[in-house]
């Protein structure tokens, strides 16, 4: 199982890499316009500034034998912006990038036959056999990004059906509590938080929420705040007990979220999954293995395992 | 507003209360979760009324895992067997991808789930595999298509939906984080939320899985939005 690791600059590259980052991805900024995920921090900090940048980037990943992708991941990127991505594509493949991180089914059509390989971003929701189907049959798709909010029996039914596909899951870093797609915290988000010169993009789920009512009609008053609680999700969201269950499944990578924070930040996190997986590979048995990632979490960060804000927590619901 | 097509979604059998004739097609499914779809003798019921006063249907689809998925391909198959499917409203790639290759004569509608994170053009592939409408619940993200239907939903514009239901099986488990879990359907008990929060503009409803706020909308502006089908939800559609 390799480590997928967000990159933003070339300077990262060695400290990332020897903290135990086996995959890159990236963005880049092409006439000063970004095409991937928007950042709540500034874009210039989670992009590469042009394809300079981005060639020189991928030549000292590959001299150290390690892949590195492209994001161009924007959901929202319509024809005008597929047009921009269409007439770089020569500069996108000269550049030996390993593939592109797509987000819009239009762009990868158009995109298809390219000569690129094409990986689903996370922002598509794959968690049923049809859409990797989908993917695959219509646009030639091989590889991957699992939505977050999916089971570990969605997981492994989904490996299980198409064995020679490559899939990446989530690990560490960011949640939702709301699926992408339905997403609209504009609509009711307060005006002061949608200032565009805010240096952060607040997410609804990084707040707190109180139930209004006086009553819940079957339930008990104090299961209000079990409810509100079930509304958040701050960072930092992390998912390393199910390693254990990602190697029977051949996930092929798990992916850390982070474009945009410190190298500090993003090597902590490197760092962190790597032991994980050093432990997984001394063969402990389930329990034993939560326990000791649990431990490993609490000694990295500083703070207890935050169950609450588990990627997959299914498993210690029994 | 008189050439207007008039949908009402019927989420449940009892929902036929709201309908009269005035609503010449039925949107019958759940787009939030696939658990609460109608199946057994309330979807059979549910099909006589819809034959007995030939109403047009639609069948409403959400976001689906593994699980989700089988339920609605089952449902689809009932439906289509039965003849009475006119449309389907897809809200997942997968349910798209399903429909294209088992169900190409079935008309394609673009949910209001997905068509907010879609740029359409003439051009645009889901044009070119038979896409017929698509669909929103906010005005403010109405694209501007020169071609194809639109369609509008009144009078609540969710913003959120989760797999990690905040009321699911409350009754036993009490983890803040529960994870995404079977249950006894408690959202149809407990009814509407109100929730509120600093970063809110307004209290929220939640019902469910997801959340929704109530519009209030000037039909007269519809006809500038080239709006050609309103769909009425009786109540949050949870």
């Amino acid at each position: 199982m390799k480590i997928l690791s967000p990159i933003d600059k070339i300077e990262e590259a060695l400290p990332l890499i020897k903290a135990g980052a086996d995959e890159f991805y990236c963005g880049i900024l092409i006439g000063n316009k970004n095409f991937s995920t928007m950042r709540s921090s500034s874009l210039k900090k989670s992009n590469l500034s042009g394809f300079g940048t981005l060639r020189k980037l991928v030549k000292l990943v590959k001299k150290k034998e390690k892949k590195i992708f492209l994001a161009l991941n924007d959901s929202f990127i319509n024809p005008r912006q597929s047009e921009v991505i269409e007439r770089n594509l020569d500069k996108i493949k000269e550049s030996g990038i390993d593939g592109i991180i797509i987000g819009n089914i239009d762009l990868m059509n158009r995109l298809k036959k390219s000569g690129l390989e094409i990986i689903a971003s996370s922002l598509l929701e794959t968690k049923n056999e049809e859409t990797v189907r989908f993917l695959n049959e219509k646009f030639k798709v091989k590889r991957i990004i699992l939505d977050r909010q999916i089971t570990l029996d969605d997981i492994k039914n989904i490996t299980s059906r198409f064995p020679k596909m490559e899939f990446e899951s989530f690990i560490i870093e960011g949640g939702c509590r709301s699926l992408i797609s339905a997403c609209r915290r504009h609509l009711v988000t307060r005006k002061e938080y949608l200032d565009k010169k805010l240096s952060w993009f607040p997410h609804l789920c990084w707040f707190d929420f109180s139930i209004e009512n006086k009553k819940i009609p079957f339930f008990s008053s104090k299961d209000k705040k079990v409810i509100a609680g079930r509304l958040t999700m701050p960072y930092k969201c992390c998912g390393a007990c199910a390693l254990f269950q990602f190697q029977k499944y051949g996930i092929t990578s798990v992916k850390i979220v982070g474009r945009g924070f410190s190298t500090v930040r993003k090597v902590k996190n490197i760092k962190f999954i790597r032991d994980a997986l050093n432990i997984l590979e001394r063969s402990y048995r389930e329990e034993d293995f939560y326990r000791k990632t649990e431990k490993l979490f609490e000694k990295t960060f500083h703070k207890k395992c935050q169950r609450q804000y588990c990627y997959y927590p299914h498993f210690f619901n029994g | 507003m008189n050439n207007m097509e008039k949908a009402i979604i019927i989420n449940r059998i009892e929902d036929f209360k709201y309908w009269n004739r005035k609503y010449s097609r039925i949107y019958l499914g759940n787009e939030f979760c696939p658990r609460l779809l109608p199946r057994g003798k309330e979807l059979d019921d549910i099909i006589k009324i819809i034959k007995k006063e030939k109403l047009k249907l639609t069948l409403l689809t959400g976001q689906v895992d593994s699980q989700g998925l089988r339920l609605m391909k089952k449902m689809f198959l009932y439906l289509t067997k039965g003849r009475i499917l006119d449309e389907i409203a897809i809200n997942d790639y997968g349910m798209f991808g399903y429909t294209l290759r088992k169900f190409p004569a079935i008309k394609i509608i673009l949910g209001r789930m997905l068509s907010r994170s879609i740029i359409l053009d003439e051009n645009s592939y889901f044009y070119k595999t038979g896409l017929r409408r698509v669909e929103y619940d906010n005005l403010s993200e109405i694209q501007k298509i020169k071609s194809g239907n639109i369609s509008y939903y009144y009078p609540y514009s969710f913003f959120y939906n989760s797999r990690y239901c905040p009321v699911a099986d409350l009754g036993h488990n009490k983890l803040k984080n529960h994870g995404i879990i079977e249950c006894f359907k408690e959202c149809l008990r407990i009814g509407e939320l109100k929730v509120n929060s600093s970063i809110l503009a307004q209290p929220t409803i939640l019902k469910g899985n997801a959340q929704f706020i109530k519009n209030k909308t000037d039909f007269r502006s519809l006809i500038n939005f080239k709006i050609n089908r309103l769909i009425f939800q009786p109540h949050v559609p949870v």
